[in-house]
């Protein structure tokens, strides 16, 4: 068996194939200069997606009514971290019914691989994943954030308070 | 006729001065991310940047993934090549801090060459790379202006 190609106008010419092709593109360049069909790409610097809420991007430390924040320095979840990349240092609370505190929450970000681990692990609500994605930076840049940079950058204008706090103050009607 | 010429010489010198051609040495799930640049969503040829199959032609080099031992001689190789203004994109967690998990034999990528910037995420975002090749150049000029006075000083002291 061999196919054989028959010589026709249509297989010979093909200039028609190439028109019809070009017709396409022209359509849709027309299309897309005047504003009638959504383009596809995103023009950056001036448009960017919005994400939904449970985007995993750079971390939130929720804080109290008060200011403090909320971690109570249990440990877990850089005991939970595949990354290793969370290092906390606790003490000793002045109020006896507090039984610790971190001193020092910091994330070394260039390690930290965004899996949420550390958010599914804290029982108080303490650490959350935040909405905007982590911004490159020139070779050595500061890319270990201490907790002035999760819980009060200027971003998050004044700190995150946590759904506990929320529920508390539903209860009291405020 | 001669007017002409340069006018467009220089014309084309304008429009071409925060192109780049961009080589990509690409392991792991980041290469996807990276991919998908020069798709039609994250058009990064409209901004002057494209995607060069050899080290020869492209002073920007984007390396993502673990680098092992036989890897790394490849990638030194490929930084030597480079042409003009050379800068090296880090991108992900691995090529940064020779992958997250701690029991690992990988080397990071600053241990190799230069890395001009980094782009940390596991990951990253499109966007995020984009910005990142949007600031490589001002970056590279600062850089370049450093070294400069660095090296004058240098020579002074020696002669």
């Amino acid at each position: 068996m061999s196919i054989v190609k028959r010589p026709e106008i249509k297989n010979t010419w093909y200039l028609p194939a190439i028109l019809s092709g070009m017709g396409i593109t022209f359509k849709n360049m027309i299309l897309n200069l005047f504003g009638k069909r959504q383009m596809l790409t995103l023009n950056y610097p001036e448009e960017k997606y919005e994400y939904s809420p449970r985007f995993k991007g750079s971390h939130v430390l929720t804080v109290k009514k008060d200011g403090a924040i909320r971690c109570t320095a249990c440990m877990l979840c850089a005991t939970h971290c595949p990354a290793d990349c969370i290092t906390i240092l606790a003490a000793e609370h002045e109020d006896p019914s507090v039984e610790k505190f971190p001193i020092s929450y910091e994330i070394d970000t260039l390690r930290c691989v965004y899996c949420g681990f550390c958010e599914e692990a804290c029982p108080v609500d303490a650490i959350r994943m935040g909405p905007e994605w982590q911004m490159p930076g020139i070779n050595g840049a500061n890319f270990v954030h201490d907790i002035r940079a999760l819980a009060k950058r200027p971003n998050l204008k004044g700190g995150v308070i946590s759904v506990v706090d929320e529920e508390e103050r539903h209860k009291a009607g405020i | 006729m001669l007017w002409l010429k340069n006018k467009v010489h220089s014309s084309s010198q304008y429009f071409e001065q925060n192109a780049r051609r961009v080589y990509l040495v690409s392991k792991g799930c980041c290469s996807i991310e990276l991919e998908s640049l020069s798709s039609s969503s994250y058009d990064f040829e409209r901004l002057g940047f494209s995607f060069v199959q050899r080290p020869e032609k492209a002073s920007l080099m984007i390396v993502s993934g673990w680098i092992d031992d036989a890897f790394a001689d490849k990638i030194i190789q490929d930084y030597a090549c480079l042409q003009g203004d050379k800068a090296v994109l880090a991108v992900g967690a691995c090529a940064i801090s020779a992958s997250p998990y701690i029991s690992n034999v990988n080397i990071r990528l600053a241990d190799l060459v230069p890395v001009t910037l980094y782009v940390p995420g596991c990951p990253p975002r499109p966007e995020d790379l984009l910005e990142a090749l949007l600031r490589v150049n001002t970056l590279q000029k600062a850089l370049t202006k450093e070294q400069i006075t660095y090296l004058g000083g240098v020579v002074k002291s020696n002669g």
